[in-house]
């Protein structure tokens, strides 16, 4: 009796084991790191360029030997996302895994067009997961892929590694997916990263392959506008994600010259308030930064000069706001949230307004209050002593 | 005669009701807006207890006696025996839900390639062994997996937290308290299936524990139901939360602390296994037990294999896909067709016993 009974569970075990019909080796699985899609006019089909991994490549030390580039870059082409993505296998030897996506990058023909059919498939696909990067390009999104990078090993890699610094200067506004998707069904506009190809010809041998700077704004799943570096960091200071950054002032009592300030910590609020039954929003900053390198001539080592450092300093970043807020007015896109500011905190007032809430953004009184420090001076706190 | 303790009852209540509603979260996505469920949640939780109370009361008419013979003692031998076969369609139809459902989540996520007959037919066979083993086998189980399985699933939802944002739950009760009541009362409706009691009343050691116990199954099943639909729509707001097919499940693929501790879904994968295991042998083993009783047998765990084998016929045949599954479980619906099953026949029940002069004394 015993023996059999340890055969009946062996064999069950080994009916469980085996993977049954979703086994699939390692070998025959092309993961995915970097995922394009482009709308194709001309002949009305959706372009996806994938990016693929390549391992046994990928894990040599970079210069080992031959073996190619450490990634495959395949196209397919069809009526919706997922039917490109299922044409790459026509020419690609391995079936996309999609578990290890890291970036996804929508050329601007497709974020013109609307996101839909993308984000549906990535949506509903079991392998995808919600932690890739969403970024826009202005020309085509295949030609990031395509680049021969030299700053990483794959184009995904050297896209992850500016991301990773984005905070650094707090002009781009990359989103993960999970983040992106929440916000397309807030009641706001939807903002991401937008990367473009670095031109290699201004400054010859440099490495730079990408440009990680802006903002794409989306008004329902169409691209309308791209924010430039200034308006960025402006949305960004409401939406309180500045990290860091470099802040120009002019020199106190020398104007012709400039102070470095770096960000070192910000903070925002948003409140919706009435006003004489009129809405109105009051934005709040509060935001710390260190004196980091001046061309000026006289110390500011004084607390009159701080002073009129942080005033300046308010100024800047106030008018980096406002750069933001009159390029929303105008495109009647609500990038800063703060329609569902409104809906969270009076949501019978915002039942009143948001039928046609971009419009009403135009006249809505928005009151920016900075408060901005200046802490520290650094290690020497004059100016490098030139005779 | 088998015995389980109330604790172990208690704990088959709680995995009986919230494995299932934890994976779909019906609270959040029939709560119109969604952003209230968790209030709906709470709601429901507290009307579950109904349901729960009236299957007790029913238990006291004729201590010592199931289901099926308090119905023959109350309601006499044909009208009691129509009841029985209808409460035996119940949990039959509940069970064969739960094989379906079982294995279309594991088709739909995970393996899409396998055949959905695969894993019914496993999760039937194990079903089968379970009764055979007896209740006792699978009270005791449930014992040893309910623990580790809660932990594991709030352990994960603790590690969301960070992209947990408190304020996606404004603005409270946008929709109405008549929208968030729209909500608790599919999820009471739910609670329809702690009738189970009813069943187990005879085998409980200790049945004066039973009611303090049934009743804190449902507030505990609650707790970690509101639980997780906060977690849901914090993690996900509420727009979001209410498209996803299995939130949890998202929510556990998506969790990443450092790029370091992700892809917990395996987790759920296991949680769910267990608590569709669980779910499918007590229901089976009621249906079995009751199916003897109308048909006046001793032995009910000869029935064990029909009952399976016409079980998975029915979760293959009466579904013809996931959207046809959907619409039979949408309890806007389901919940119409439960309160007979939660709150009818139990009073009617009551009534009846009551005619009679059942129930009287407590022993």
């Amino acid at each position: 009796m015993m023996p059999r009974r340890i055969l009946s569970v062996g064999l069950c075990c080994l009916l469980l084991v085996s993977g049954c019909w979703n086994r699939r080796e390692i070998e025959t699985l092309g993961f995915a790191l970097a995922t394009a899609i482009d709308w194709d006019e001309e002949s009305q089909q959706y372009e996806v360029t994938v990016q693929m991994a390549k391992p046994e490549v990928l894990a040599k030390a970079p210069g080992s030997g031959e073996g190619g580039l450490p990634y495959w870059v395949f196209t397919g082409r069809a009526k919706t996302v997922f039917g490109a993505v299922r044409n790459i296998t026509m020419t690609s030897p391995r079936k996309v895994w999609w578990g290890h996506n890291q970036v996804l990058i929508l050329g601007d023909s497709v974020a013109r067009r609307g996101i839909r059919s993308a984000l549906d498939f990535v949506a509903r696909d079991g392998e995808t997961r919600r932690l890739f990067w969403v970024l826009v390009t202005p020309g085509k999104a295949g030609d990031i892929l395509t680049r021969e990078t030299r700053s990483a090993k794959a184009g995904a890699l050297a896209l992850l590694d500016l991301i990773r610094v984005k905070g650094a200067t707090s002009v781009s506004a990359p989103l993960r997916m999970h983040d992106f998707s929440i916000m397309l069904s807030a009641p706001m506009a939807t903002t991401t990263g937008v990367v473009r190809l670095a031109a290699r010809g201004d400054v010859a041998g440099t490495s730079a392959d990408y440009r990680l700077e802006g903002a794409a704004v989306f008004i329902g799943d169409k691209l309308v506008h791209y924010l430039d570096s200034t308006e960025t960091r402006g949305m960004l200071w409401v939406q309180g994600k500045v990290r860091s950054g470099i802040l120009h002032v002019p020199c106190p009592g020398d104007p012709q010259e400039s102070v470095a300030l770096e960000i070192v910590h910000a903070a925002s609020r948003i409140e919706p308030l009435l006003k004489n039954g009129r809405l109105a929003i009051s934005v709040t900053i509060r935001e710390q930064a260190n004196l980091g390198d001046t061309s000026c001539r006289v110390p500011l080592d004084t607390p009159a000069d701080f002073e009129r450092l942080e005033q300046a300093q308010q100024a800047a970043i106030r008018s980096e706001i406002n750069a933001a807020l009159s390029k929303a007015r105008n495109l009647r896109a609500d990038v800063f949230g703060f329609g569902q500011k409104v809906h969270k905190d009076m949501p019978k007032v915002w039942h009143s307004v948001d039928k046609d809430w971009e419009r009403k953004l135009a006249t809505i009184p928005v009151d920016i209050r900075v408060t901005a420090k200046v802490r520290r001076l650094g290690l020497q706190p004059t100016p490098a002593p030139v005779r | 005669m088998e015995q389980i303790s109330p604790l172990q009852m208690a704990y088959l209540l709680v995995i009986q009701r919230a494995v299932i509603m934890l994976a779909l979260l019906p609270v959040v996505t029939y709560t119109p807006g969604g952003r209230d469920g968790w209030l709906a949640s709470v709601l429901g939780t507290m009307l579950g207890m109904i349901p729960t109370w009236l299957g007790w009361k029913v238990t006291r008419l004729l201590p010592g006696q199931d289901l099926a013979q308090i119905c023959e003692a109350c309601l006499g031998k044909v009208v009691g025996k129509a009841v029985t076969v209808l409460y035996l369609g119940f949990f039959a139809m509940n069970a064969a839900v739960v094989l379906r459902q079982f294995s279309d989540f594991l088709t739909t996520a995970p393996m899409p390639e396998t055949p959905t007959e695969f894993f019914l037919g496993l999760a039937a066979l194990a079903a089968v062994y379970a009764i055979r083993q007896g209740i006792e086998v699978t009270a005791r189980v449930t014992e040893l997996l309910l623990p580790p399985l809660v932990l594991f699933v709030l352990a994960v939802l603790a590690l969301g937290i960070k992209d947990m944002d408190i304020t996606r739950l404004k603005p409270y009760v946008e929709h109405g308290w008549g929208a968030v009541f729209v909500g608790a009362a599919t999820a009471a409706s739910l609670w329809a299936e702690s009738l189970i009691i009813t069943m187990l009343a005879p085998l409980i050691s200790n049945s004066r524990l039973m009611l303090r116990y049934a009743l804190t199954a449902v507030l505990f099943a609650g707790f970690w139901l509101t639980l997780s639909a906060l977690a849901a729509i914090t993690f996900f707001s509420a727009p979001e939360a209410q498209v996803q097919m299995f939130p949890l499940y998202s929510l556990m693929r998506t969790v990443s602390l450092g790029d370091f501790l992700e892809r917990m879904d395996p987790l759920f994968l296991g949680a769910w296994t267990i608590g569709s295991f669980i779910k499918l042998a007590l229901l089976s083993y009621v249906s079995c037990k009751l199916l003897a009783r109308i048909l006046g047998l001793a032995e009910y765990r000869s029935l064990a294999f029909p009952m399976a084998f016409l079980g998975s016929v029915v979760a293959l045949q009466q579904f013809q896909s996931v959207v046809s599954l959907r619409a039979f479980n949408d309890p806007r619906v389901l919940s119409i067709l439960l309160l007979p099953f939660g709150i009818l026949f139990p009073v009617l029940l009551l009534i009846a016993g009551r005619l009679r002069g059942l129930g009287g004394i407590e022993s």
